[in-house]
């Protein structure tokens, strides 16, 4: 377990690295610069241009800038925003509540809805019901979510009146229910792909299952085909799909990117586009550091518990 | 194990009639197994052979109707099981009963001792659901019974090993575990589907040494399927080969052996390697030639005709022939069965 810990963390660093010499180069090599967002702002003279560039280092060479960020990352110095001067880290922290609180209700529901979908897809394959899950997942699939984002806000929000257009709670409520109410929304369109990849993993993990020998041995003993669903095909079907969640990291992180731009929800995925925008280097970077982190941690916890739940790997499950 | 026919009034354990499957598969329906007739009493043991894809696992799941549901399989015949005295036809009877059934009455062991454990659960738990799901036992006591039962298969230390999942264990003891697990609730009828094959020499011996005392204590009726011939010697009353899905020869264990008559069974019997028939020292085992017809092309006449040294045309190809009684107890199914008779008389 050492062993795996020590391998599992140098190959995460390494990974950590080229993301973040990948992330540097393309993010700076972009046209514009912060330069360009002062000049618009059009209350500086050139001078000052020049002595705000020569403190923030813009003007030294790339490889440089890069070695430079890169010391200060490694004791921990995430840097400053140029937008408004608060702290990297302090700002993703202040926005990473509303990003989890996404992410956590769409995958409970992308769960519940995608296990049972998958199950009862495997159980009567080839039924009318099985047809159905299939071709809804791929249309799932294959919806763009900023476009699914915006004919849900303009059916239930905007024909319904059932739901808020966005924003995570009215100004000044902010009670559970009215937070509950905006989170719906959002939540939905960013289950959705996560809904049908959880389906389709799990008709194939169970198809898996039922067929296994031990299943025709549950069933030799009498007991009934719910109970053999549940105590003896279920918990099997379900041990891959530990390792699911933590690959659908990456897929939620993105997805939440976009629905959190089309919900004006106020989160680390619409405040990486904003600092894009701005082109406020320090945050940029610090909120790619930080999602590659969540990432892969979120992946090596998913293996850790697919060790505890699967008796076969390491030690007992109990 | 034979022993006399004491009990000759009570009905048999299990009877089968007229027992045929047909697989619906993509290429049309496939007719896996016919004409399968048999009768088992308790304490006696039964046991069929017949090469790989003759349909002897499909018979022995179709017993216990462990065979995918109606569109993909049709079973038809009769399966008349007695237990609590009365008989229960296992193909008609209702989803319901055939879960009392199950586990309770009749039990299976399979071939594959590695995948037939559920991984997730321990050894105990799995013995001790089918206990608590037919004896109405709670948790604890089918928990203490279970680990008895480990005690009866002969594992050691069966307290601890009840706590164990099964990749803890070895092959055979796995097949212990499933022997203890299919003997839990003391059921009548035990159908042992290749229980030893997949296991080595010595376990093979000690896992159909335990099968035997079992059966001597508890008067068991067990089918006995097994590829081989050593083993039907020692364990069988009665046997029944199987080729292409019919039974062709069904006879007490002594007879087959002395007597042999449908050619089928000679050229298993002959493909046996026997330690004292030195004459046949250094010379290649005399093997049937030829490959077992595929279900969905079974030859006209006799299934057996082209692979068979007694096939004679205009005889053998001119319909199917039917299983007819030799002697008493002794069923062929073969055209020339009365000259094969005489034949093996004069030598
Ligand atoms: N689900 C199925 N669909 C179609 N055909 C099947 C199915 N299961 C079994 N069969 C066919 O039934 C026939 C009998 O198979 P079975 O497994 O009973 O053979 P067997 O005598 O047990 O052989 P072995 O000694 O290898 O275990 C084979 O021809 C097989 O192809
Ligand atoms: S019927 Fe003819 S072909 Fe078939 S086993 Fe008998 S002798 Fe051989
Ligand atoms: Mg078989």
């Amino acid at each position: 377990m050492t062993r795996f810990l020590i391998v599992r963390l140098g190959q995460s660093l390494l990974l950590l690295w080229i993301v973040s010499i990948v992330g540097f180069a393309i993010l700076h090599l972009a046209p514009g610069g912060p330069m360009s967002q002062f000049a618009e702002a059009g209350n500086m003279t050139q001078a000052d241009m020049d002595r705000m560039a020569e403190q923030l280092g813009l003007n030294r060479p790339l490889p440089l800038q890069y070695v430079q960020w890169l010391s200060n990352i490694v004791v921990g110095d995430w840097g400053v925003s140029y937008r408004d001067q608060q702290p990297v880290l302090r700002i993703i922290f202040s926005h990473l509540g509303a990003t989890f609180e996404l992410m956590l209700a769409s995958t409970l529901i992308a769960i519940f809805i995608g296990v049972w979908v998958g199950v009862l897809g495997a159980v009567w394959r080839y039924s009318l019901f099985d047809s159905v899950a299939t071709i809804f997942a791929m249309v799932a699939l294959s919806i763009p979510t900023f476009w699914f984002g915006l004919v849900v806000i303009w059916f239930f929000s905007i024909e319904l009146g059932w739901l808020p257009a966005g924003s995570r709670m009215t100004p000044g409520d902010g009670s559970f229910m009215n937070r509950v109410h905006h989170l719906i929304g959002p939540a939905l369109v960013l289950a959705l792909v996560s809904t049908a990849i959880w389906s389709r993993y799990m008709r194939s993990s169970m198809l898996d299952v039922i067929n296994q020998d031990y299943i025709r041995t549950a069933r030799s003993k009498g007991i009934s085909e719910w109970r053999i669903l549940t105590r003896h095909a279920l918990r099997n079907a379900l041990l891959p799909m530990i390792t699911i969640l933590g690959l659908q990291l990456p897929n939620l992180l993105s997805g939440a990117l976009v629905t959190e731009t089309v919900f004006s929800w106020p989160g680390m995925g619409r405040l990486f586009l904003d600092s894009i925008n701005y082109r406020d280097y320090p945050t940029v970077m610090g909120i790619l550091m930080f999602t590659a982190i969540l990432v892969l941690i979120g992946n090596l916890i998913a293996d850790i518990l697919y060790g505890l739940a699967d008796p076969r790997i390491g030690g007992r499950a109990r | 194990m034979s022993r006399p026919q004491t009990q000759a009034a009570a009905p048999p354990v299990l009877q089968v009639r007229d027992l045929a499957i047909t697989f619906n598969t993509r290429a049309g329906p496939v007719r896996a197994v016919s004409d399968v007739n048999f009768e088992i009493a308790r304490g006696e043991t039964l046991a069929i052979v017949g090469e790989s894809g003759s349909g002897k696992s499909v018979t022995s799941l179709a017993m216990l109707r462990l065979l995918p549901g109606a569109p993909f399989c049709d079973v038809s015949g009769q399966v008349l099981l007695s237990h609590d005295g009365q008989q229960t036809d296992l193909v008609t009877c209702s989803t319901a009963e055939m879960r009392g059934i199950r586990g309770r009455h009749a039990s299976i062991v399979f071939q594959e001792p590695m995948t037939s454990l559920n991984p997730v659960h321990t050894a105990g738990t799995q013995i001790a659901e089918s206990i608590r799901r037919h004896m109405g036992l709670g948790q604890r006591a089918a928990m203490e019974r279970a680990i008895e039962l480990l005690d009866l298969v002969g594992i050691p230390d069966p307290r601890s090993r009840a706590a164990s999942f099964p990749h803890e264990m070895s092959g055979g003891m796995r097949q212990r575990v499933m022997i203890a697990l299919a003997l839990a609730c003391d059921p009548s009828l035990l159908i042992a589907d290749e229980p030893t094959t997949a296991l080595d020499v010595t376990i093979q011996a000690q896992i159909i040494e335990l099968m035997k005392e079992i059966q001597a204590r508890t008067d068991l009726a067990i089918i006995f399927i097994t590829h081989n011939l050593g083993v039907v010697a020692d364990v069988a009353d009665k046997v029944m080969v199987m080729y292409a899905g019919s039974p062709v020869e069904t006879a007490p264990v002594a007879d087959l052996f002395e007597r042999p008559l449908m050619p089928y069974t000679r050229g298993l019997l002959q493909s046996v390697p026997r330690i004292t028939f030195s004459a046949s020292r250094g010379q290649p085992l005399p093997a049937i030639r030829g490959t077992v017809p595929s279900p969905l092309a079974l030859p006209k006449g006799c299934s057996f005709g082209p692979r068979c040294d007694w096939f004679l045309s205009g005889t053998c190809d001119a319909g199917t022939p039917l299983l007819q009684s030799v002697q008493r107890g002794h069923d062929v199914r073969c055209h020339r069965c009365e000259t094969i008779l005489q034949e093996s008389a004069i030598q």
